[in-house]
């Protein structure tokens, strides 16, 4: 079980050691996703920008622009929502090659609440042009989006639970990733969603209700794979942990051209709220009876 | 570290090319052609010659108006007041370090002051005139500088506040190098709380290649207003910003002043930030005073009208002959 955004700390501390562009820069979080661990090993490619995400994000793309791979850490919710005007002009309209990792990003933000959720940050960062999305299930993956990120001078944003996730079944690979036998019916589940989703899979294989399990980790660009396998599906379902608009089931259908037979995620007219992830799910029609029941009634239909 | 200039810039040809003009609205009867302005003799004074950078600005403040009428109008007050200090800083900093193959960089966070940053790219001769049309579309003159449409541009900037916090990730990345990074930011601009963070954590980090001018006209688009009963001397617009340098002093910055209507007090400050530079442990900056419009009698009469307007034919005839020799 391992945190998302550390496991990106971990991969960029490995990286740091052949190249010199990696920076890593926080604001003021860094025990809450072991930043602190990069800055004790890399102060020399370490800044504590303190609280203050918008200067945060356009020092980052200023370093950017002088050749430097900055990898910003922050909470999803204060890079999306507070330091969105910066991620729109000073990174998505430049094309600076900024990274972000949003950490404790969706519905299940323990105590801290409503202010602390974000359960909308793919629909604001995914509105800006540019910028490439991942959607890590497991630390593998997440280390598998920082790699990859490297490799091409594009803006990235990464998404990481606050909870730490057991790794998924096989390995982590481009484009749509199986989680189960295939089916005609599809159930997309990225990112925390993927372990919500595998026990309700496992119920309805109980009573013979087959569903295919697939997760992404890549969410923008779309693998050719996915919109393949979208479209081919006899009907399609979305899991995810966000509202539906803008979200994961919102890309894929601008993507593919074509509406998931149903989604489920967070309600649209919920501000948030604090508890445990299960009580949220319960509360919010997300836990695993309820999943059930809803892709049931679908597929019954 | 990879030089980002490396990146091909899509329009970088078309600052050279010969585009159609599009209709911004402008009135361009009494621009003069093209021909006209590209053959005008490059002449980059030196270090010293406090007449030759006089001159220098006079004719990029003709440039302004000549870009401005072009594209129907735009921020005369803002890019006459800009135009010295960024005059300042590429004729006694970037410049003659870019002949010595180092690479300074310069932001405009004011954005809006584009007009100015343009002209003193045409009269160091690093962006040809043509018929790019300011704020015309696929221009490479955007109306904001944009680092993916002209590559002098050394970063975006339009919405004020940001450009600051990138002029300090500049200086960070090119901390071990002997590149520094200028940027001018509006008193105005001031007022956003970016500026605040980015000025904080510079001072805290020591940015020592990190020099900021503040173009403090004292003025902004509208203005926080007293009832003239209330005005200080006799004020009625207050300024934009009070105790910034004091502030950023206690911040950790070497602050100064200087008149930016006076060449030698704004040249000389310059000059005294870049010597200072390489054996400073803080950002350096610099309150220059200015005058929004300054050049233009009847647009320093009118800051308000002149934040953001159009000139009709016979003000830019007005205008431009003020400025002629």
């Amino acid at each position: 079980m391992r945190r998302l955004a550390e496991a990106c700390v971990d991969a960029l501390t490995r990286f740091a050691d052949t190249d010199a562009r990696i920076w890593l820069v926080d604001g003021d979080l860094a025990p809450s996703y072991g930043v602190d661990r990069f800055a004790a090993v890399r102060p020399d490619r370490f800044v504590m920008a303190g609280i203050a995400e918008q200067n945060m994000v356009s020092m980052a793309a200023g370093m950017a622009a002088c050749g430097a791979r900055p990898w910003v850490f922050s909470f999803a919710a204060f890079l999306a929502y507070r330091a969105a005007d910066q991620i729109r002009v000073s990174v998505s309209q430049t094309e600076l090659p900024v990274a972000l990792v949003g950490s404790h990003a969706g519905g299940c933000g323990g105590r801290n609440g409503k202010t602390h959720q974000s359960l909308n940050d793919l629909g604001v960062i995914g509105g800006f042009p540019h910028i490439e999305i991942w959607t890590p299930g497991d630390a593998a993956e997440a280390a598998a989006a920082v790699a990859s990120s490297l490799t091409r001078d594009k803006p990235t944003y990464i998404r990481s639970p606050r909870d730490p996730l057991p790794g998924l079944p096989g390995a982590a690979t481009e484009g749509l990733r199986l989680l189960s036998e295939p089916a005609d019916d599809l159930l997309i589940a990225p990112g925390i969603a993927a372990h919500w989703a595998s026990p309700a899979v496992e119920t309805l294989r109980g009573v013979g209700v087959r569903i295919e399990l697939a997760h992404i980790n890549q969410v923008r660009p779309v693998a050719k794979d996915v919109v393949a396998r979208i479209r081919a599906a006899r009907r399609w379902i979305v899991l995810e942990d966000h509202v539906r608009l803008g979200g994961v089931g919102d890309m894929l259908s601008h993507a593919t051209g074509r509406r998931p037979d149903l989604w489920i995620g967070w309600p649209a007219d919920w501000t948030g709220g604090s508890g445990e992830c299960a009580a949220l799910r319960t509360q919010c029609g997300l836990d695993t009876r309820a999943i059930v029941a809803k892709i049931s009634e679908e597929l019954a239909r | 570290m990879r030089d980002v200039r490396a990146f091909t810039f899509r329009n970088d040809a078309a600052a050279l090319m010969q585009a159609e003009l599009i209709g911004a609205g402008g009135t361009l009867q009494d621009v003069p052609k093209s021909d006209e302005r590209i053959d005008q003799p490059l002449v980059i004074p030196e270090a010293g010659d406090t007449r030759g950078f006089v001159d220098f600005v006079r004719r990029a403040r003709i440039d302004i108006l000549d870009l401005l009428q072009a594209s129907g109008g735009g921020h005369y007050g803002g890019s006459l007041s800009a135009v010295d200090l960024i005059a300042a800083i590429f004729l006694r900093a970037i410049e003659p370090r870019r002949r010595q193959k180092r690479r300074d960089r310069f932001i405009l966070s004011k954005g809006h002051a584009a007009p100015a940053f343009y002209a003193v790219l045409m009269q160091l001769g690093w962006l040809a005139r043509g018929s790019n049309v300011y704020g015309a579309a696929g221009s490479p003159l955007q109306g904001h500088p944009d680092m993916r449409a002209l590559s002098d541009v050394d970063f975006s900037t339009g919405s004020l506040g940001q450009g600051l916090s990138a002029a300090l990730g500049m200086a960070l990345a090119l901390r071990e190098t002997d590149e520094r990074v200028w940027c001018v930011i509006g008193d105005g601009e001031c007022q956003e709380g970016q500026v605040w963070e980015a000025a904080m954590l510079a001072g805290r980090l020591g940015a020592h290649n990190l020099a900021v001018i503040v173009d403090a006209n004292g003025r902004q688009e509208w203005g926080f207003r007293v009832h003239p009963a209330h005005a200080k001397d006799g004020a009625v617009v207050e300024p934009p910003v009070r105790g910034l340098a004091p502030a950023w002093a206690e911040f950790g910055w070497r602050t100064a002043t200087c008149s930016a209507a006076e060449a030698a007090s704004l040249c000389g400050a310059v000059d005294a930030i870049s010597a200072a530079q390489s054996g400073s442990v803080q950002p350096h900056l610099l309150v220059a005073q200015t005058v929004k419009g300054s050049g233009v009698s009847f647009v320093e009469a009118d800051p308000d009208r002149f934040h953001c307007a159009e000139m009709s034919r016979e003000e830019f005839k007005r205008a431009r002959a003020q400025l002629s020799e």
